[in-house]
């Protein structure tokens, strides 16, 4: 296999299958209900700087863990280092992504959508509009897609909490790096939701499957970037030689569960995990031909965690 | 990572046991029947014969479970009959 196609899913607060505007937040700061999400799938996002009158992790969100809260306010907001592959590229091919937030202006320009998600390989976003091929379709509900929103076509609605947009965009774009941010315009006491998929390609090679935090795991370790590139979903993370992989993440992370594929050999190591832990989905994309264990988990917790990790980032069910 | 293989322990499924794969299989000719709970694997282009400690279905694919020749626990998928 020459090329890989990678795919990232964004389930934060709702999901494809949210079909009507009862997925929200509510920002109103004299409702009694003040700071409640009301997601269906993974966090929805915060932003509420004051921390005086409302404390970190006292909103009704924090407390129930529906949101990620925001205590710093930004122009442009990264949310996800989607991949970074070091001296290898990526080629950066489609994505679509469904926005929602608390902006009632009306919405004429991207520029001007608050709350809105985007994708771009430069933490710069102003260049987003530089991309090759480029194809933006920007919609309000109802919004009106035949092909790329069945949901949207079946049932239109309109929305009676914010606005949803739709970004779609096709081309090529051969990048090291890939990120997802969202526009806030610097504002306050603001939320939004959104779901959205991102696909890439990149050259067959090693992979490290382990999810990781990029500021925190994977950036600070020069000998992780030395021997894999890091991506958001934990998976599609190339590297040069399985063995320099392995002899890495031995060295860095000896007591999480990992796992690192040999595409050449076909094999997927195990350390700290069994097969019990691996995902039907994994298998079926990896299809290895061997599976072997360095490490069996002395704590089955560790590899839990991991196989939680990688179902979160993954499939939303968080099924096996 | 590189591994040593170590002498059978008289334990457990081994990858390759003497008596039934030799070093040098034939070319040709038949391939050595499986003896009872043996199954054979195509490991390293050439068919193995193992006792599988397990079996378990993984996706769209059938694993068994031995101990390889440098000592892991393995999986290693099993090829439809036929």
């Amino acid at each position: 296999m020459v090329f890989n196609t990678a795919a990232f899913q964004i389930w934060d607060g709702t999901s494809p299958g949210a079909y009507n505007p009862n997925v929200y937040c509510i920002s109103d700061t004299s409702s009694s209900n003040y700071g409640a999400c009301y997601v269906q799938s993974g966090l929805a996002r915060f932003v509420q700087t004051d921390t005086t009158t409302y404390p970190v992790g006292s909103l009704p969100c924090e407390k129930n863990n529906t949101c990620v809260r925001y205590t710093n306010t930004t122009y442009n907001r990264i949310i996800y280092t989607l991949f970074n592959y070091g001296s290898k590229q990526g080629i950066l091919y489609r994505f679509i992504i469904r926005s929602h937030g608390n902006n009632t202006v009306p919405i004429n320009n991207i520029s001007f959508l608050q709350g809105a998600y985007f994708v771009s390989p430069f933490q710069d976003f102003a260049y987003s509009y530089l991309f090759p091929d480029v194809q933006y379709e920007i919609n309000q509900w109802p919004i009106y897609i035949p092909v790329l929103n069945l949901k949207a076509y079946f049932n239109p609605y309109t929305i009676t909490n914010g606005n949803v947009v739709v970004i779609s965009w096709n081309g090529n774009f051969l990048t090291s790096t890939a990120y997802v941010g969202v526009y806030e315009g610097n504002n306050n006491n603001i939320w939004y939701l959104a779901t959205g998929i991102i696909t890439w390609f990149y050259e067959s090679s090693p992979l490290a499957i382990i999810p990781l935090d990029y500021n925190n795991d994977y950036a600070p370790h020069r000998e992780l970037r030395d021997a894999f590139g890091y991506a958001a979903n934990g998976i599609d993370q190339p590297g040069w030689n399985a063995q320099d992989i392995i002899a890495a993440l031995h060295d860095i992370f000896p007591n999480r569960a990992w796992a690192v594929y040999d595409d050449v050999q076909k094999i997927l190591y195990l350390y700290n995990l069994t097969m019990d832990y691996v995902p039907d989905w994994l298998i079926n994309k990896l299809a290895p031909v061997g599976v072997k264990v360095l490490q069996s988990p002395s704590d089955s917790s560790t590899a839990q965690a991991w196989l939680n990790a990688l179902n979160a980032r993954n499939q939303p069910t968080g099924g096996t | 990572m590189s591994h040593a293989n170590p002498p059978a322990q008289g334990k457990g499924a081994q990858a390759n046991p003497p008596a039934q794969t030799p070093a040098n299989p034939p070319a040709h000719g038949p391939p050595t029947p499986p003896a009872q709970g043996q199954i054979r694997i195509r490991k390293n282009r050439q068919w193995v014969l193992i006792t599988p400690k397990s079996m378990k279905q993984k996706g769209m694919f059938t694993y068994a479970e031995f101990t390889d020749d440098d000592g892991l626990d393995t999986w290693w998928i099993v090829p439809p009959k036929g």
